[in-house]
């Protein structure tokens, strides 16, 4: 093992070691950046970014040779006493147009301070405080874990708590916020996204996401399929609300409600959800070509977010197709705009001049189920692979074939 | 002083200790950390380098996630205390800010409709520059530019600063585009945070390599046998191993406890679920439809099937944290987490998630194993000579270059400039000669062509050996002895 120096000695060179003046020429251009930063007054916050992270690097590698020379005591800490100081300098050299990496550059002078006091402190009172940390660390993993609420409960009220003050900030900065519920405690639908563009001519088409055929990777594939999960999540129905949307549902007969209980088939979107959903739609409306080529402006973008359930295993021992139309389970999110709003049709908020909500106007079939059914000849349910198809989403966005799905 | 208490509580206490304080703190060889890098390295280049077609829709500043939108959620979104009484049906309002009338909280009420004052915190702690970054040519360039710091990761070049480099780049992505996570970002960040504070650059990287290079040229100038000890133990290799092992660990414990609340588990079903999801992964193989119709046919071959895997995995996730750390459950444990990997690679076509997961469970194999191992794979048959001189500079920096990139000393360096020498060279050496036995030995570019041929560590060096052209413009560039005299009597014929 390597000998530990525990004074703050010369190198062979004489004067300063050269890693401290490593250390102490990035402390020097991330005050440069500072500078730049102030005298400009942000007029050029780009550059002063630029030499901040140059800076910064510089101190970096000045760190890391120091510490092969020094492991502790006092060379150590002052090494990493100048890094937080290098840090420090660094969050406000980025400025607040660069402000996320002022808070990564935050935690990192808090990271090298802490270093720094750790490096002098005695071994026994060292290895105490790691302790300490480790402890701490998985036990934030830990509540991560708990948080997650069973299928019929809550989650434990002290692990919501100590994940809100604190886990959660930090396993947030780390992304180490997962719960570890892989397909837990089943393995649910699959999420997709689908899109009806609609064109000035009258034209339309249907872009769906993710589009396993447009995926070179599987790395595409899970994005695709991670941003409609996302957007998958509910937000809990107010019951007051829910009285009222299940009488202006009843104003669709054209679209028969969809099998099992009026609750389990109206899914709003969370806020973050809906943020997103008008993001997406105005995206595609930007990027989805008409069908001709160059052609006429988008006017609307209908959206219908979908569950995919798997056929039962008798559809596959049938030797029925794998996909079966009559197992999507889609729910209308809205029509937008091509520049990403929702249409005033499908969705009016009214607030009070202080931002209080008021007056809520929504289309009859906002995030409703909108059914795809198989039935017999007679009309009666079908199993899978049996009858044929009702696409009732077909139907609702205009479009004549009522089968296939999108 | 004795009380009563010593032996139920002090003892005890010493013992959990001390039991702690070895866990942790013994220092610990620090090969299985660099090959853990090595690996990172290569599954992160790939994700990088498979994001690049998603760099407009997920990171640019007008695609699907658009910067402002995302500012937004990053700054904004409003975070909940859970209810702090108990089972009130309406409980007692919670306000952690006075309540003002601005037109910042109007807004506020509009767009998350809730009042600032009763949100605990406001806003993700996130950090990315391509939340800052208004121009797509930004983007990439930045892109690139993580890229490049993924390969210097990879290669093990100035590994303490690139490693913390890498880990704020990879997390820069996972913060802008936070809707399009999956399990496999999470591995990533995982194994990206912990060998940011180990010496994961000590041995397998080009930094070792420069270090054995360092050592060689000072003994060779001094007309030493180069000698570079392998990295030494340390306390920072062992905590940082022991923090991988205990979160896999958890992962294992979370996933299977949370799986036994399920019906589909229980039942067998589950694993049906997973491989007859069309629309999560499309299958690859054209076999696969008409397999799984033909195993749905039979129920007893059905259930076997899917009740067996079922159970492997419960099994297998209840049981590793358990038995991994007794060293004869230990390989079985492993090789259970690489097949059940390999399956939702395979079917599920999860294949990034995999392999970071089979990272993190490599750091269950024990140090002596996996130099055992990497021995074999890349110490060869080759045994070689390296005659140089060590009056000539050109010949120190070779005979050093050799002992850096050859850690199995398959090719014995022969000073030809010491007094008293003994070898295969006979004569004056006008350049060093590499050779094997009583051979004469080859100089100039025929002896880099040899050496990477030679010495398995070098076989992806090797590779560009064969390209077309690579011969000729070698030889030209740096002949041989041989052909310089091949030259000399052709000049000298004329």
């Amino acid at each position: 093992m390597a000998t530990v120096d525990r004074g703050l000695e010369r190198g062979p060179e004489g004067g300063v070691p050269v890693p401290y003046r490593a250390v102490l020429a990035g402390v020097g251009i991330t005050f440069a950046a500072l500078v730049v930063q102030l005298g400009s007054r942000g007029q050029l916050g780009g550059p002063a970014v630029a030499v901040a992270l140059g800076g910064l690097l510089v101190a970096g590698a000045g760190l890391a040779t120091g510490l092969k020379r020094w492991r502790e005591g006092a060379g150590a800490g002052g090494l990493w006493a100048l890094a937080a100081v290098a840090c420090g300098l660094g969050h406000v050299a980025v400025g607040p147009a660069w402000d996320s990496l002022a808070l990564l550059l935050t935690v990192a002078a808090w990271v090298a301070g802490a270093a720094a006091l750790l490096a002098v402190l005695p071994a026994r009172w060292r290895r105490l405080a790691l302790s300490l940390a480790i402890a701490a660390h998985f036990a934030a993993i830990a509540t991560a874990v708990a948080v997650v609420p069973p299928r019929d409960g809550n989650a434990p009220w002290l692990a919501q708590q100590v994940w809100t003050r604190f886990a959660r900030p930090y396993l947030l900065f780390t992304n180490l916020n997962n719960g570890y519920h892989f397909y837990a405690p089943d393995p649910g639908p699959t999420s997709l996204l689908w899109f009806r563009v609609q064109y000035a001519d009258g034209t339309s088409r249907w872009v769906r996401i993710p589009d396993h055929s447009q995926c070179d990777t599987h790395i595409e594939a899970r994005r695709w399929g991670a941003l409609c999960t996302f957007v998958g999540q509910s937000a809990p129905a107010d019951p007051r609300h829910f009285e009222e949307v299940v009488k202006l549902r009843q104003k669709r007969p054209d679209i028969p409600a969809g099998p099992g209980p009026a609750a389990s088939q109206y899914r709003p979107p969370t806020t973050q959800a809906q943020i997103l959903i008008a993001d997406y739609a105005g995206y595609v409306a930007r990027t989805a070509a008409h069908p001709e080529g160059e052609g006429p402006a988008v006017t609307g973008v209908k959206v219908y977010r979908v569950d995919y359930h798997n056929p039962p295993i008798k559809h596959f021992a049938d030797g029925h197709p794998p996909i079966d139309p009559a197992q999507y389970q889609p729910f209308y999110m809205g029509e937008f705009d091509a520049s990403g709003k929702i249409k005033p049709e499908s969705l009016k908020l009214t607030h009070d001049s202080r931002g209080i909500l008021g007056h809520t106007e929504q289309d009859p079939l906002l995030y409703w189920l909108i059914p795809i059914v198989r039935v017999k000849e007679d009309g009666s349910p079908a199993e899978p692979g049996e009858g044929r198809v009702i696409n009732f989403v077909r139907k609702h966005a205009g479009d004549p074939d009522e089968e296939s799905v999108p | 002083v004795k009380t009563p208490l010593r032996p139920l509580l002090i003892q005890p206490a010493r013992s959990f200790a001390e039991a702690w304080s070895a866990f942790w703190f013994t220092p610990a060889d620090p090969t299985v950390l660099s090959f853990l890098r090595v690996c990172t390295g290569l599954v992160l280049v790939y994700v990088l380098v498979a994001t690049t077609p998603l760099l407009e829709p997920l990171y640019g500043p007008d695609g699907m996630l658009p910067r402002e939108t995302m500012n937004r959620l990053r700054l904004d979104t409003p975070w909940m205390l859970p209810n702090p009484g108990h089972d009130e049906v309406e409980p007692p309002m919670v306000r952690y800010r006075p309540m003002v009338d601005n037109e910042e909280v109007f807004a506020y009420r509009r767009a998350w409709n809730i009042d600032p004052s009763v949100v605990y915190a406001r806003g993700l702690p996130q950090f990315s520059p391509f939340f800052h970054l208004t121009t797509s040519r930004w983007v990439l360039v930045w892109h690139l530019a993580g890229i490049a710091v993924a390969v210097l990761f990879l290669l093990g070049l100035w590994t303490r600063v690139v490693s913390v480099l890498t880990w704020a780049i990879a997390l820069g992505y996972c913060h802008r585009a936070s809707p399009a996570l999956f399990g496999m970002d999470t591995m990533m960040a995982i194994l990206l945070f912990y060998l940011m504070f180990a010496p994961c650059g000590a041995t397998l990287s080009l930094d070792r390599l420069i270090e054995r290079y360092r050592d060689g040229a000072r003994a060779l100038r001094g007309h030493a046998a180069p000698l570079s000890p392998a990295p030494g133990p340390s306390v920072s290799a062992n905590v940082v191993t022991r923090l991988l092992q205990v979160h896999f660990c958890i992962i294992y414990f979370a996933s299977g406890a949370s799986k036994l609340q399920g019906a589909a588990w229980w039942n067998g079903t589950a694993i049906w679920m997973t491989w007859s999801n069309y629309e999560f992964a499309p299958p690859k193989f054209e076999f696969f439809t008409p397999a799984l119709q033909w195993v749905a046919q039979s129920r007893w071959l059905l259930e076997a099937i899917m009740t067996g895997g079922a159970a492997f995995t419960l099994a297998l996730e209840l049981g590793f944290p358990f038995l991994v750390w007794r060293p004869r459950w230990r390989p079985v444990m492993l090789v259970g987490a690489v097949l059940l990997h390999t399956g939702i690679a395979v079917m599920m076509g999860l294949v990034a998630f995999s392999l970071f997961m089979m990272v993190i469970a490599a750091s269950f194999i024990p140090a002596q194993t996996l130099k055992r191992v990497l021995e074999r794979v890349f110490k060869g048959p080759a045994r070689l000579w390296l005659a140089y001189s060590s009056r000539q500079r050109v010949g120190v920096r070779l005979a050093a270059a050799v002992h850096a990139v050859d850690p199995y000393g398959q090719v014995a360096l022969i000073d030809a400039g010491k007094p008293g020498r003994e070898g295969p060279v006979d004569g004056p050496l006008t350049a060093p000669r590499l050779g094997a036995g009583d051979e004469e030995g080859v100089s100039g570019y025929p002896l880099v062509e040899r050496l990477t041929r030679s010495l398995r560590v070098l076989w992806p060096v090797a590779l560009l050996t064969w390209l077309p052209g690579a011969s000729r413009l070698g030889r030209a560039l740096a002949p041989g002895e041989r052909e310089a005299r091949e030259k000399e009597a052709v000049g000298a014929g004329r």
